[in-house]
């Protein structure tokens, strides 16, 4: 029986790109899926490592409100707030600058710290000029913020290695539609027909996840597979997928008969 | 009206090493120690920068900015036209003297308000 589903990714996490595709592979609407599946690259490029290091540090210290890891053109090259997925926007411009600025009075220093009220906010810098900018409440301590220090000082990187970075951008044709479409496909369809509901959110969610998490390819579909599965909240279903998951995973070992496809 | 000589005190502060009080123009108004006019200048322009950095935000423009380094801080204190400039003392907390700071700067305002009103 021909399944003609599509199935429209549309973000629930604003500002993401939405896409959309049929089962049988062909893109309706395909705009440019930038590498992990966020708005900003500069943002998406963050090493996953840092990023969970970062939220950890959020999750331990509450008086921690936001993160800003800036560029010496002001550009916020990666951001954080406490309690929301969203990415903050700083709360002041030009804190590169004025934590250059600010340095120049007293040659030695090496932290600024700015009182706004109810709430500070302290620079620091990164190398290559890099400012990193931390906005918390005032009774935060400076354990939180050496600690984001450490998280965020391999994130700086030359104007050079960000323009090779850039280049690494894929696309969903490069991502469905190549080498690993025979898998993802099948995937799909057992999904929904496990849980018995088209797999649009579940499988979106898996597959930000698996992206943010490393570079798509053949030998992850095991933890990509995995984290589908953990998405799946019914034991006996979650059972059932993982089983036939691998089925799939291992049908492409096969030695390939004629054209076919696993 | 507060003038010069009510900042004299200021030195007094337990934890200030020095202080140095400038306009916005980058004149040194008073001070315990002889800044040099170029750290003067620039003392007042960087108040006026972080004054503001924070337009067209919803932060008022910062009360204190602290530059921080191994041993001590620099404290910097926009005051209307003016900066205060406060080198701590090494080792000095810099929480409660700011406190100390900024309640010294209410206390010679407020002595000149009952003053004028006497």
């Amino acid at each position: 029986m021909a399944i003609n589903h599509s199935y429209a990714f549309n973000s629930e996490v604003p500002g993401r790109i939405p896409l959309q595709f049929t089962v049988d592979g062909n893109w309706k609407h395909s705009p440019l899926l930038i590498r992990r599946l966020y708005p900003d690259p500069a943002t998406a490029l963050a090493d996953p490592d840092i990023m969970d290091t970062i939220n950890a540090i959020f999750s331990r210290h509450p008086a921690l409100l936001s993160l800003f890891v800036i560029t010496p053109d002001e550009t916020v090259d990666h951001s954080r707030s406490n309690g929301t997925n969203q990415a903050p926007s700083c709360p002041l411009p030009r804190l590169n600058k004025l934590y250059h600025e600010a340095v120049r009075l007293l040659p030695e220093g090496h932290e600024v710290h700015l009182s706004l009220g109810d709430t500070g906010l302290t620079l620091r810098q990164l190398p290559l000029s890099w400012v990193l900018a931390v906005h918390h409440q005032p009774d935060c301590g400076t354990a939180p913020i050496d600690a984001l220090e450490e998280a965020t000082r391999s994130l700086p990187k030359s104007p050079e290695a960000l323009q090779e970075e850039t280049l690494s951008i894929i696309t969903p044709e490069a991502l469905i539609a190549g080498p690993m479409s025979p898998w993802l496909l099948p995937l799909m369809k057992l999904l929904e027909q496990v849980t018995g509901a088209p797999p649009q959110a579940p499988f979106h969610e898996a597959l930000n996840t698996w992206i943010d998490r490393e570079d798509p390819d053949l030998k992850g579909l095991p933890r990509f597979a995995a984290i589908l599965a953990k998405a799946i909240t019914d034991p006996g279903q979650r059972r059932v997928f993982a089983e036939k998951a691998k089925e799939i995973f291992t049908s492409g070992e096969k030695p390939a008969k004629g054209n076919r496809t696993p | 009206m507060t003038t010069i000589l009510d900042f004299i005190k200021i030195a007094r502060i337990q934890g200030v090493d020095s202080y140095c009080l400038v306009s916005a123009n980058g004149r040194r108004m008073a001070g315990n120690t002889a800044h040099s006019d170029a750290f003067c200048q620039e003392l007042a322009r960087f108040a006026e920068e972080s004054a503001r950095a924070t337009e067209n935000t919803a932060f008022a423009p910062p009360a204190s900015v602290s530059i921080r380094g191994p041993e001590t801080s620099l404290i910097i204190i926009p005051m209307g036209g003016y900066a205060l400039g406060i080198t701590t003392a090494a080792k000095t907390p810099e929480g409660p003297l700011i406190d100390d700071v900024m309640a010294f700067l209410r206390r010679i305002r407020h002595q000149h308000t009952v003053s004028q009103k006497s």
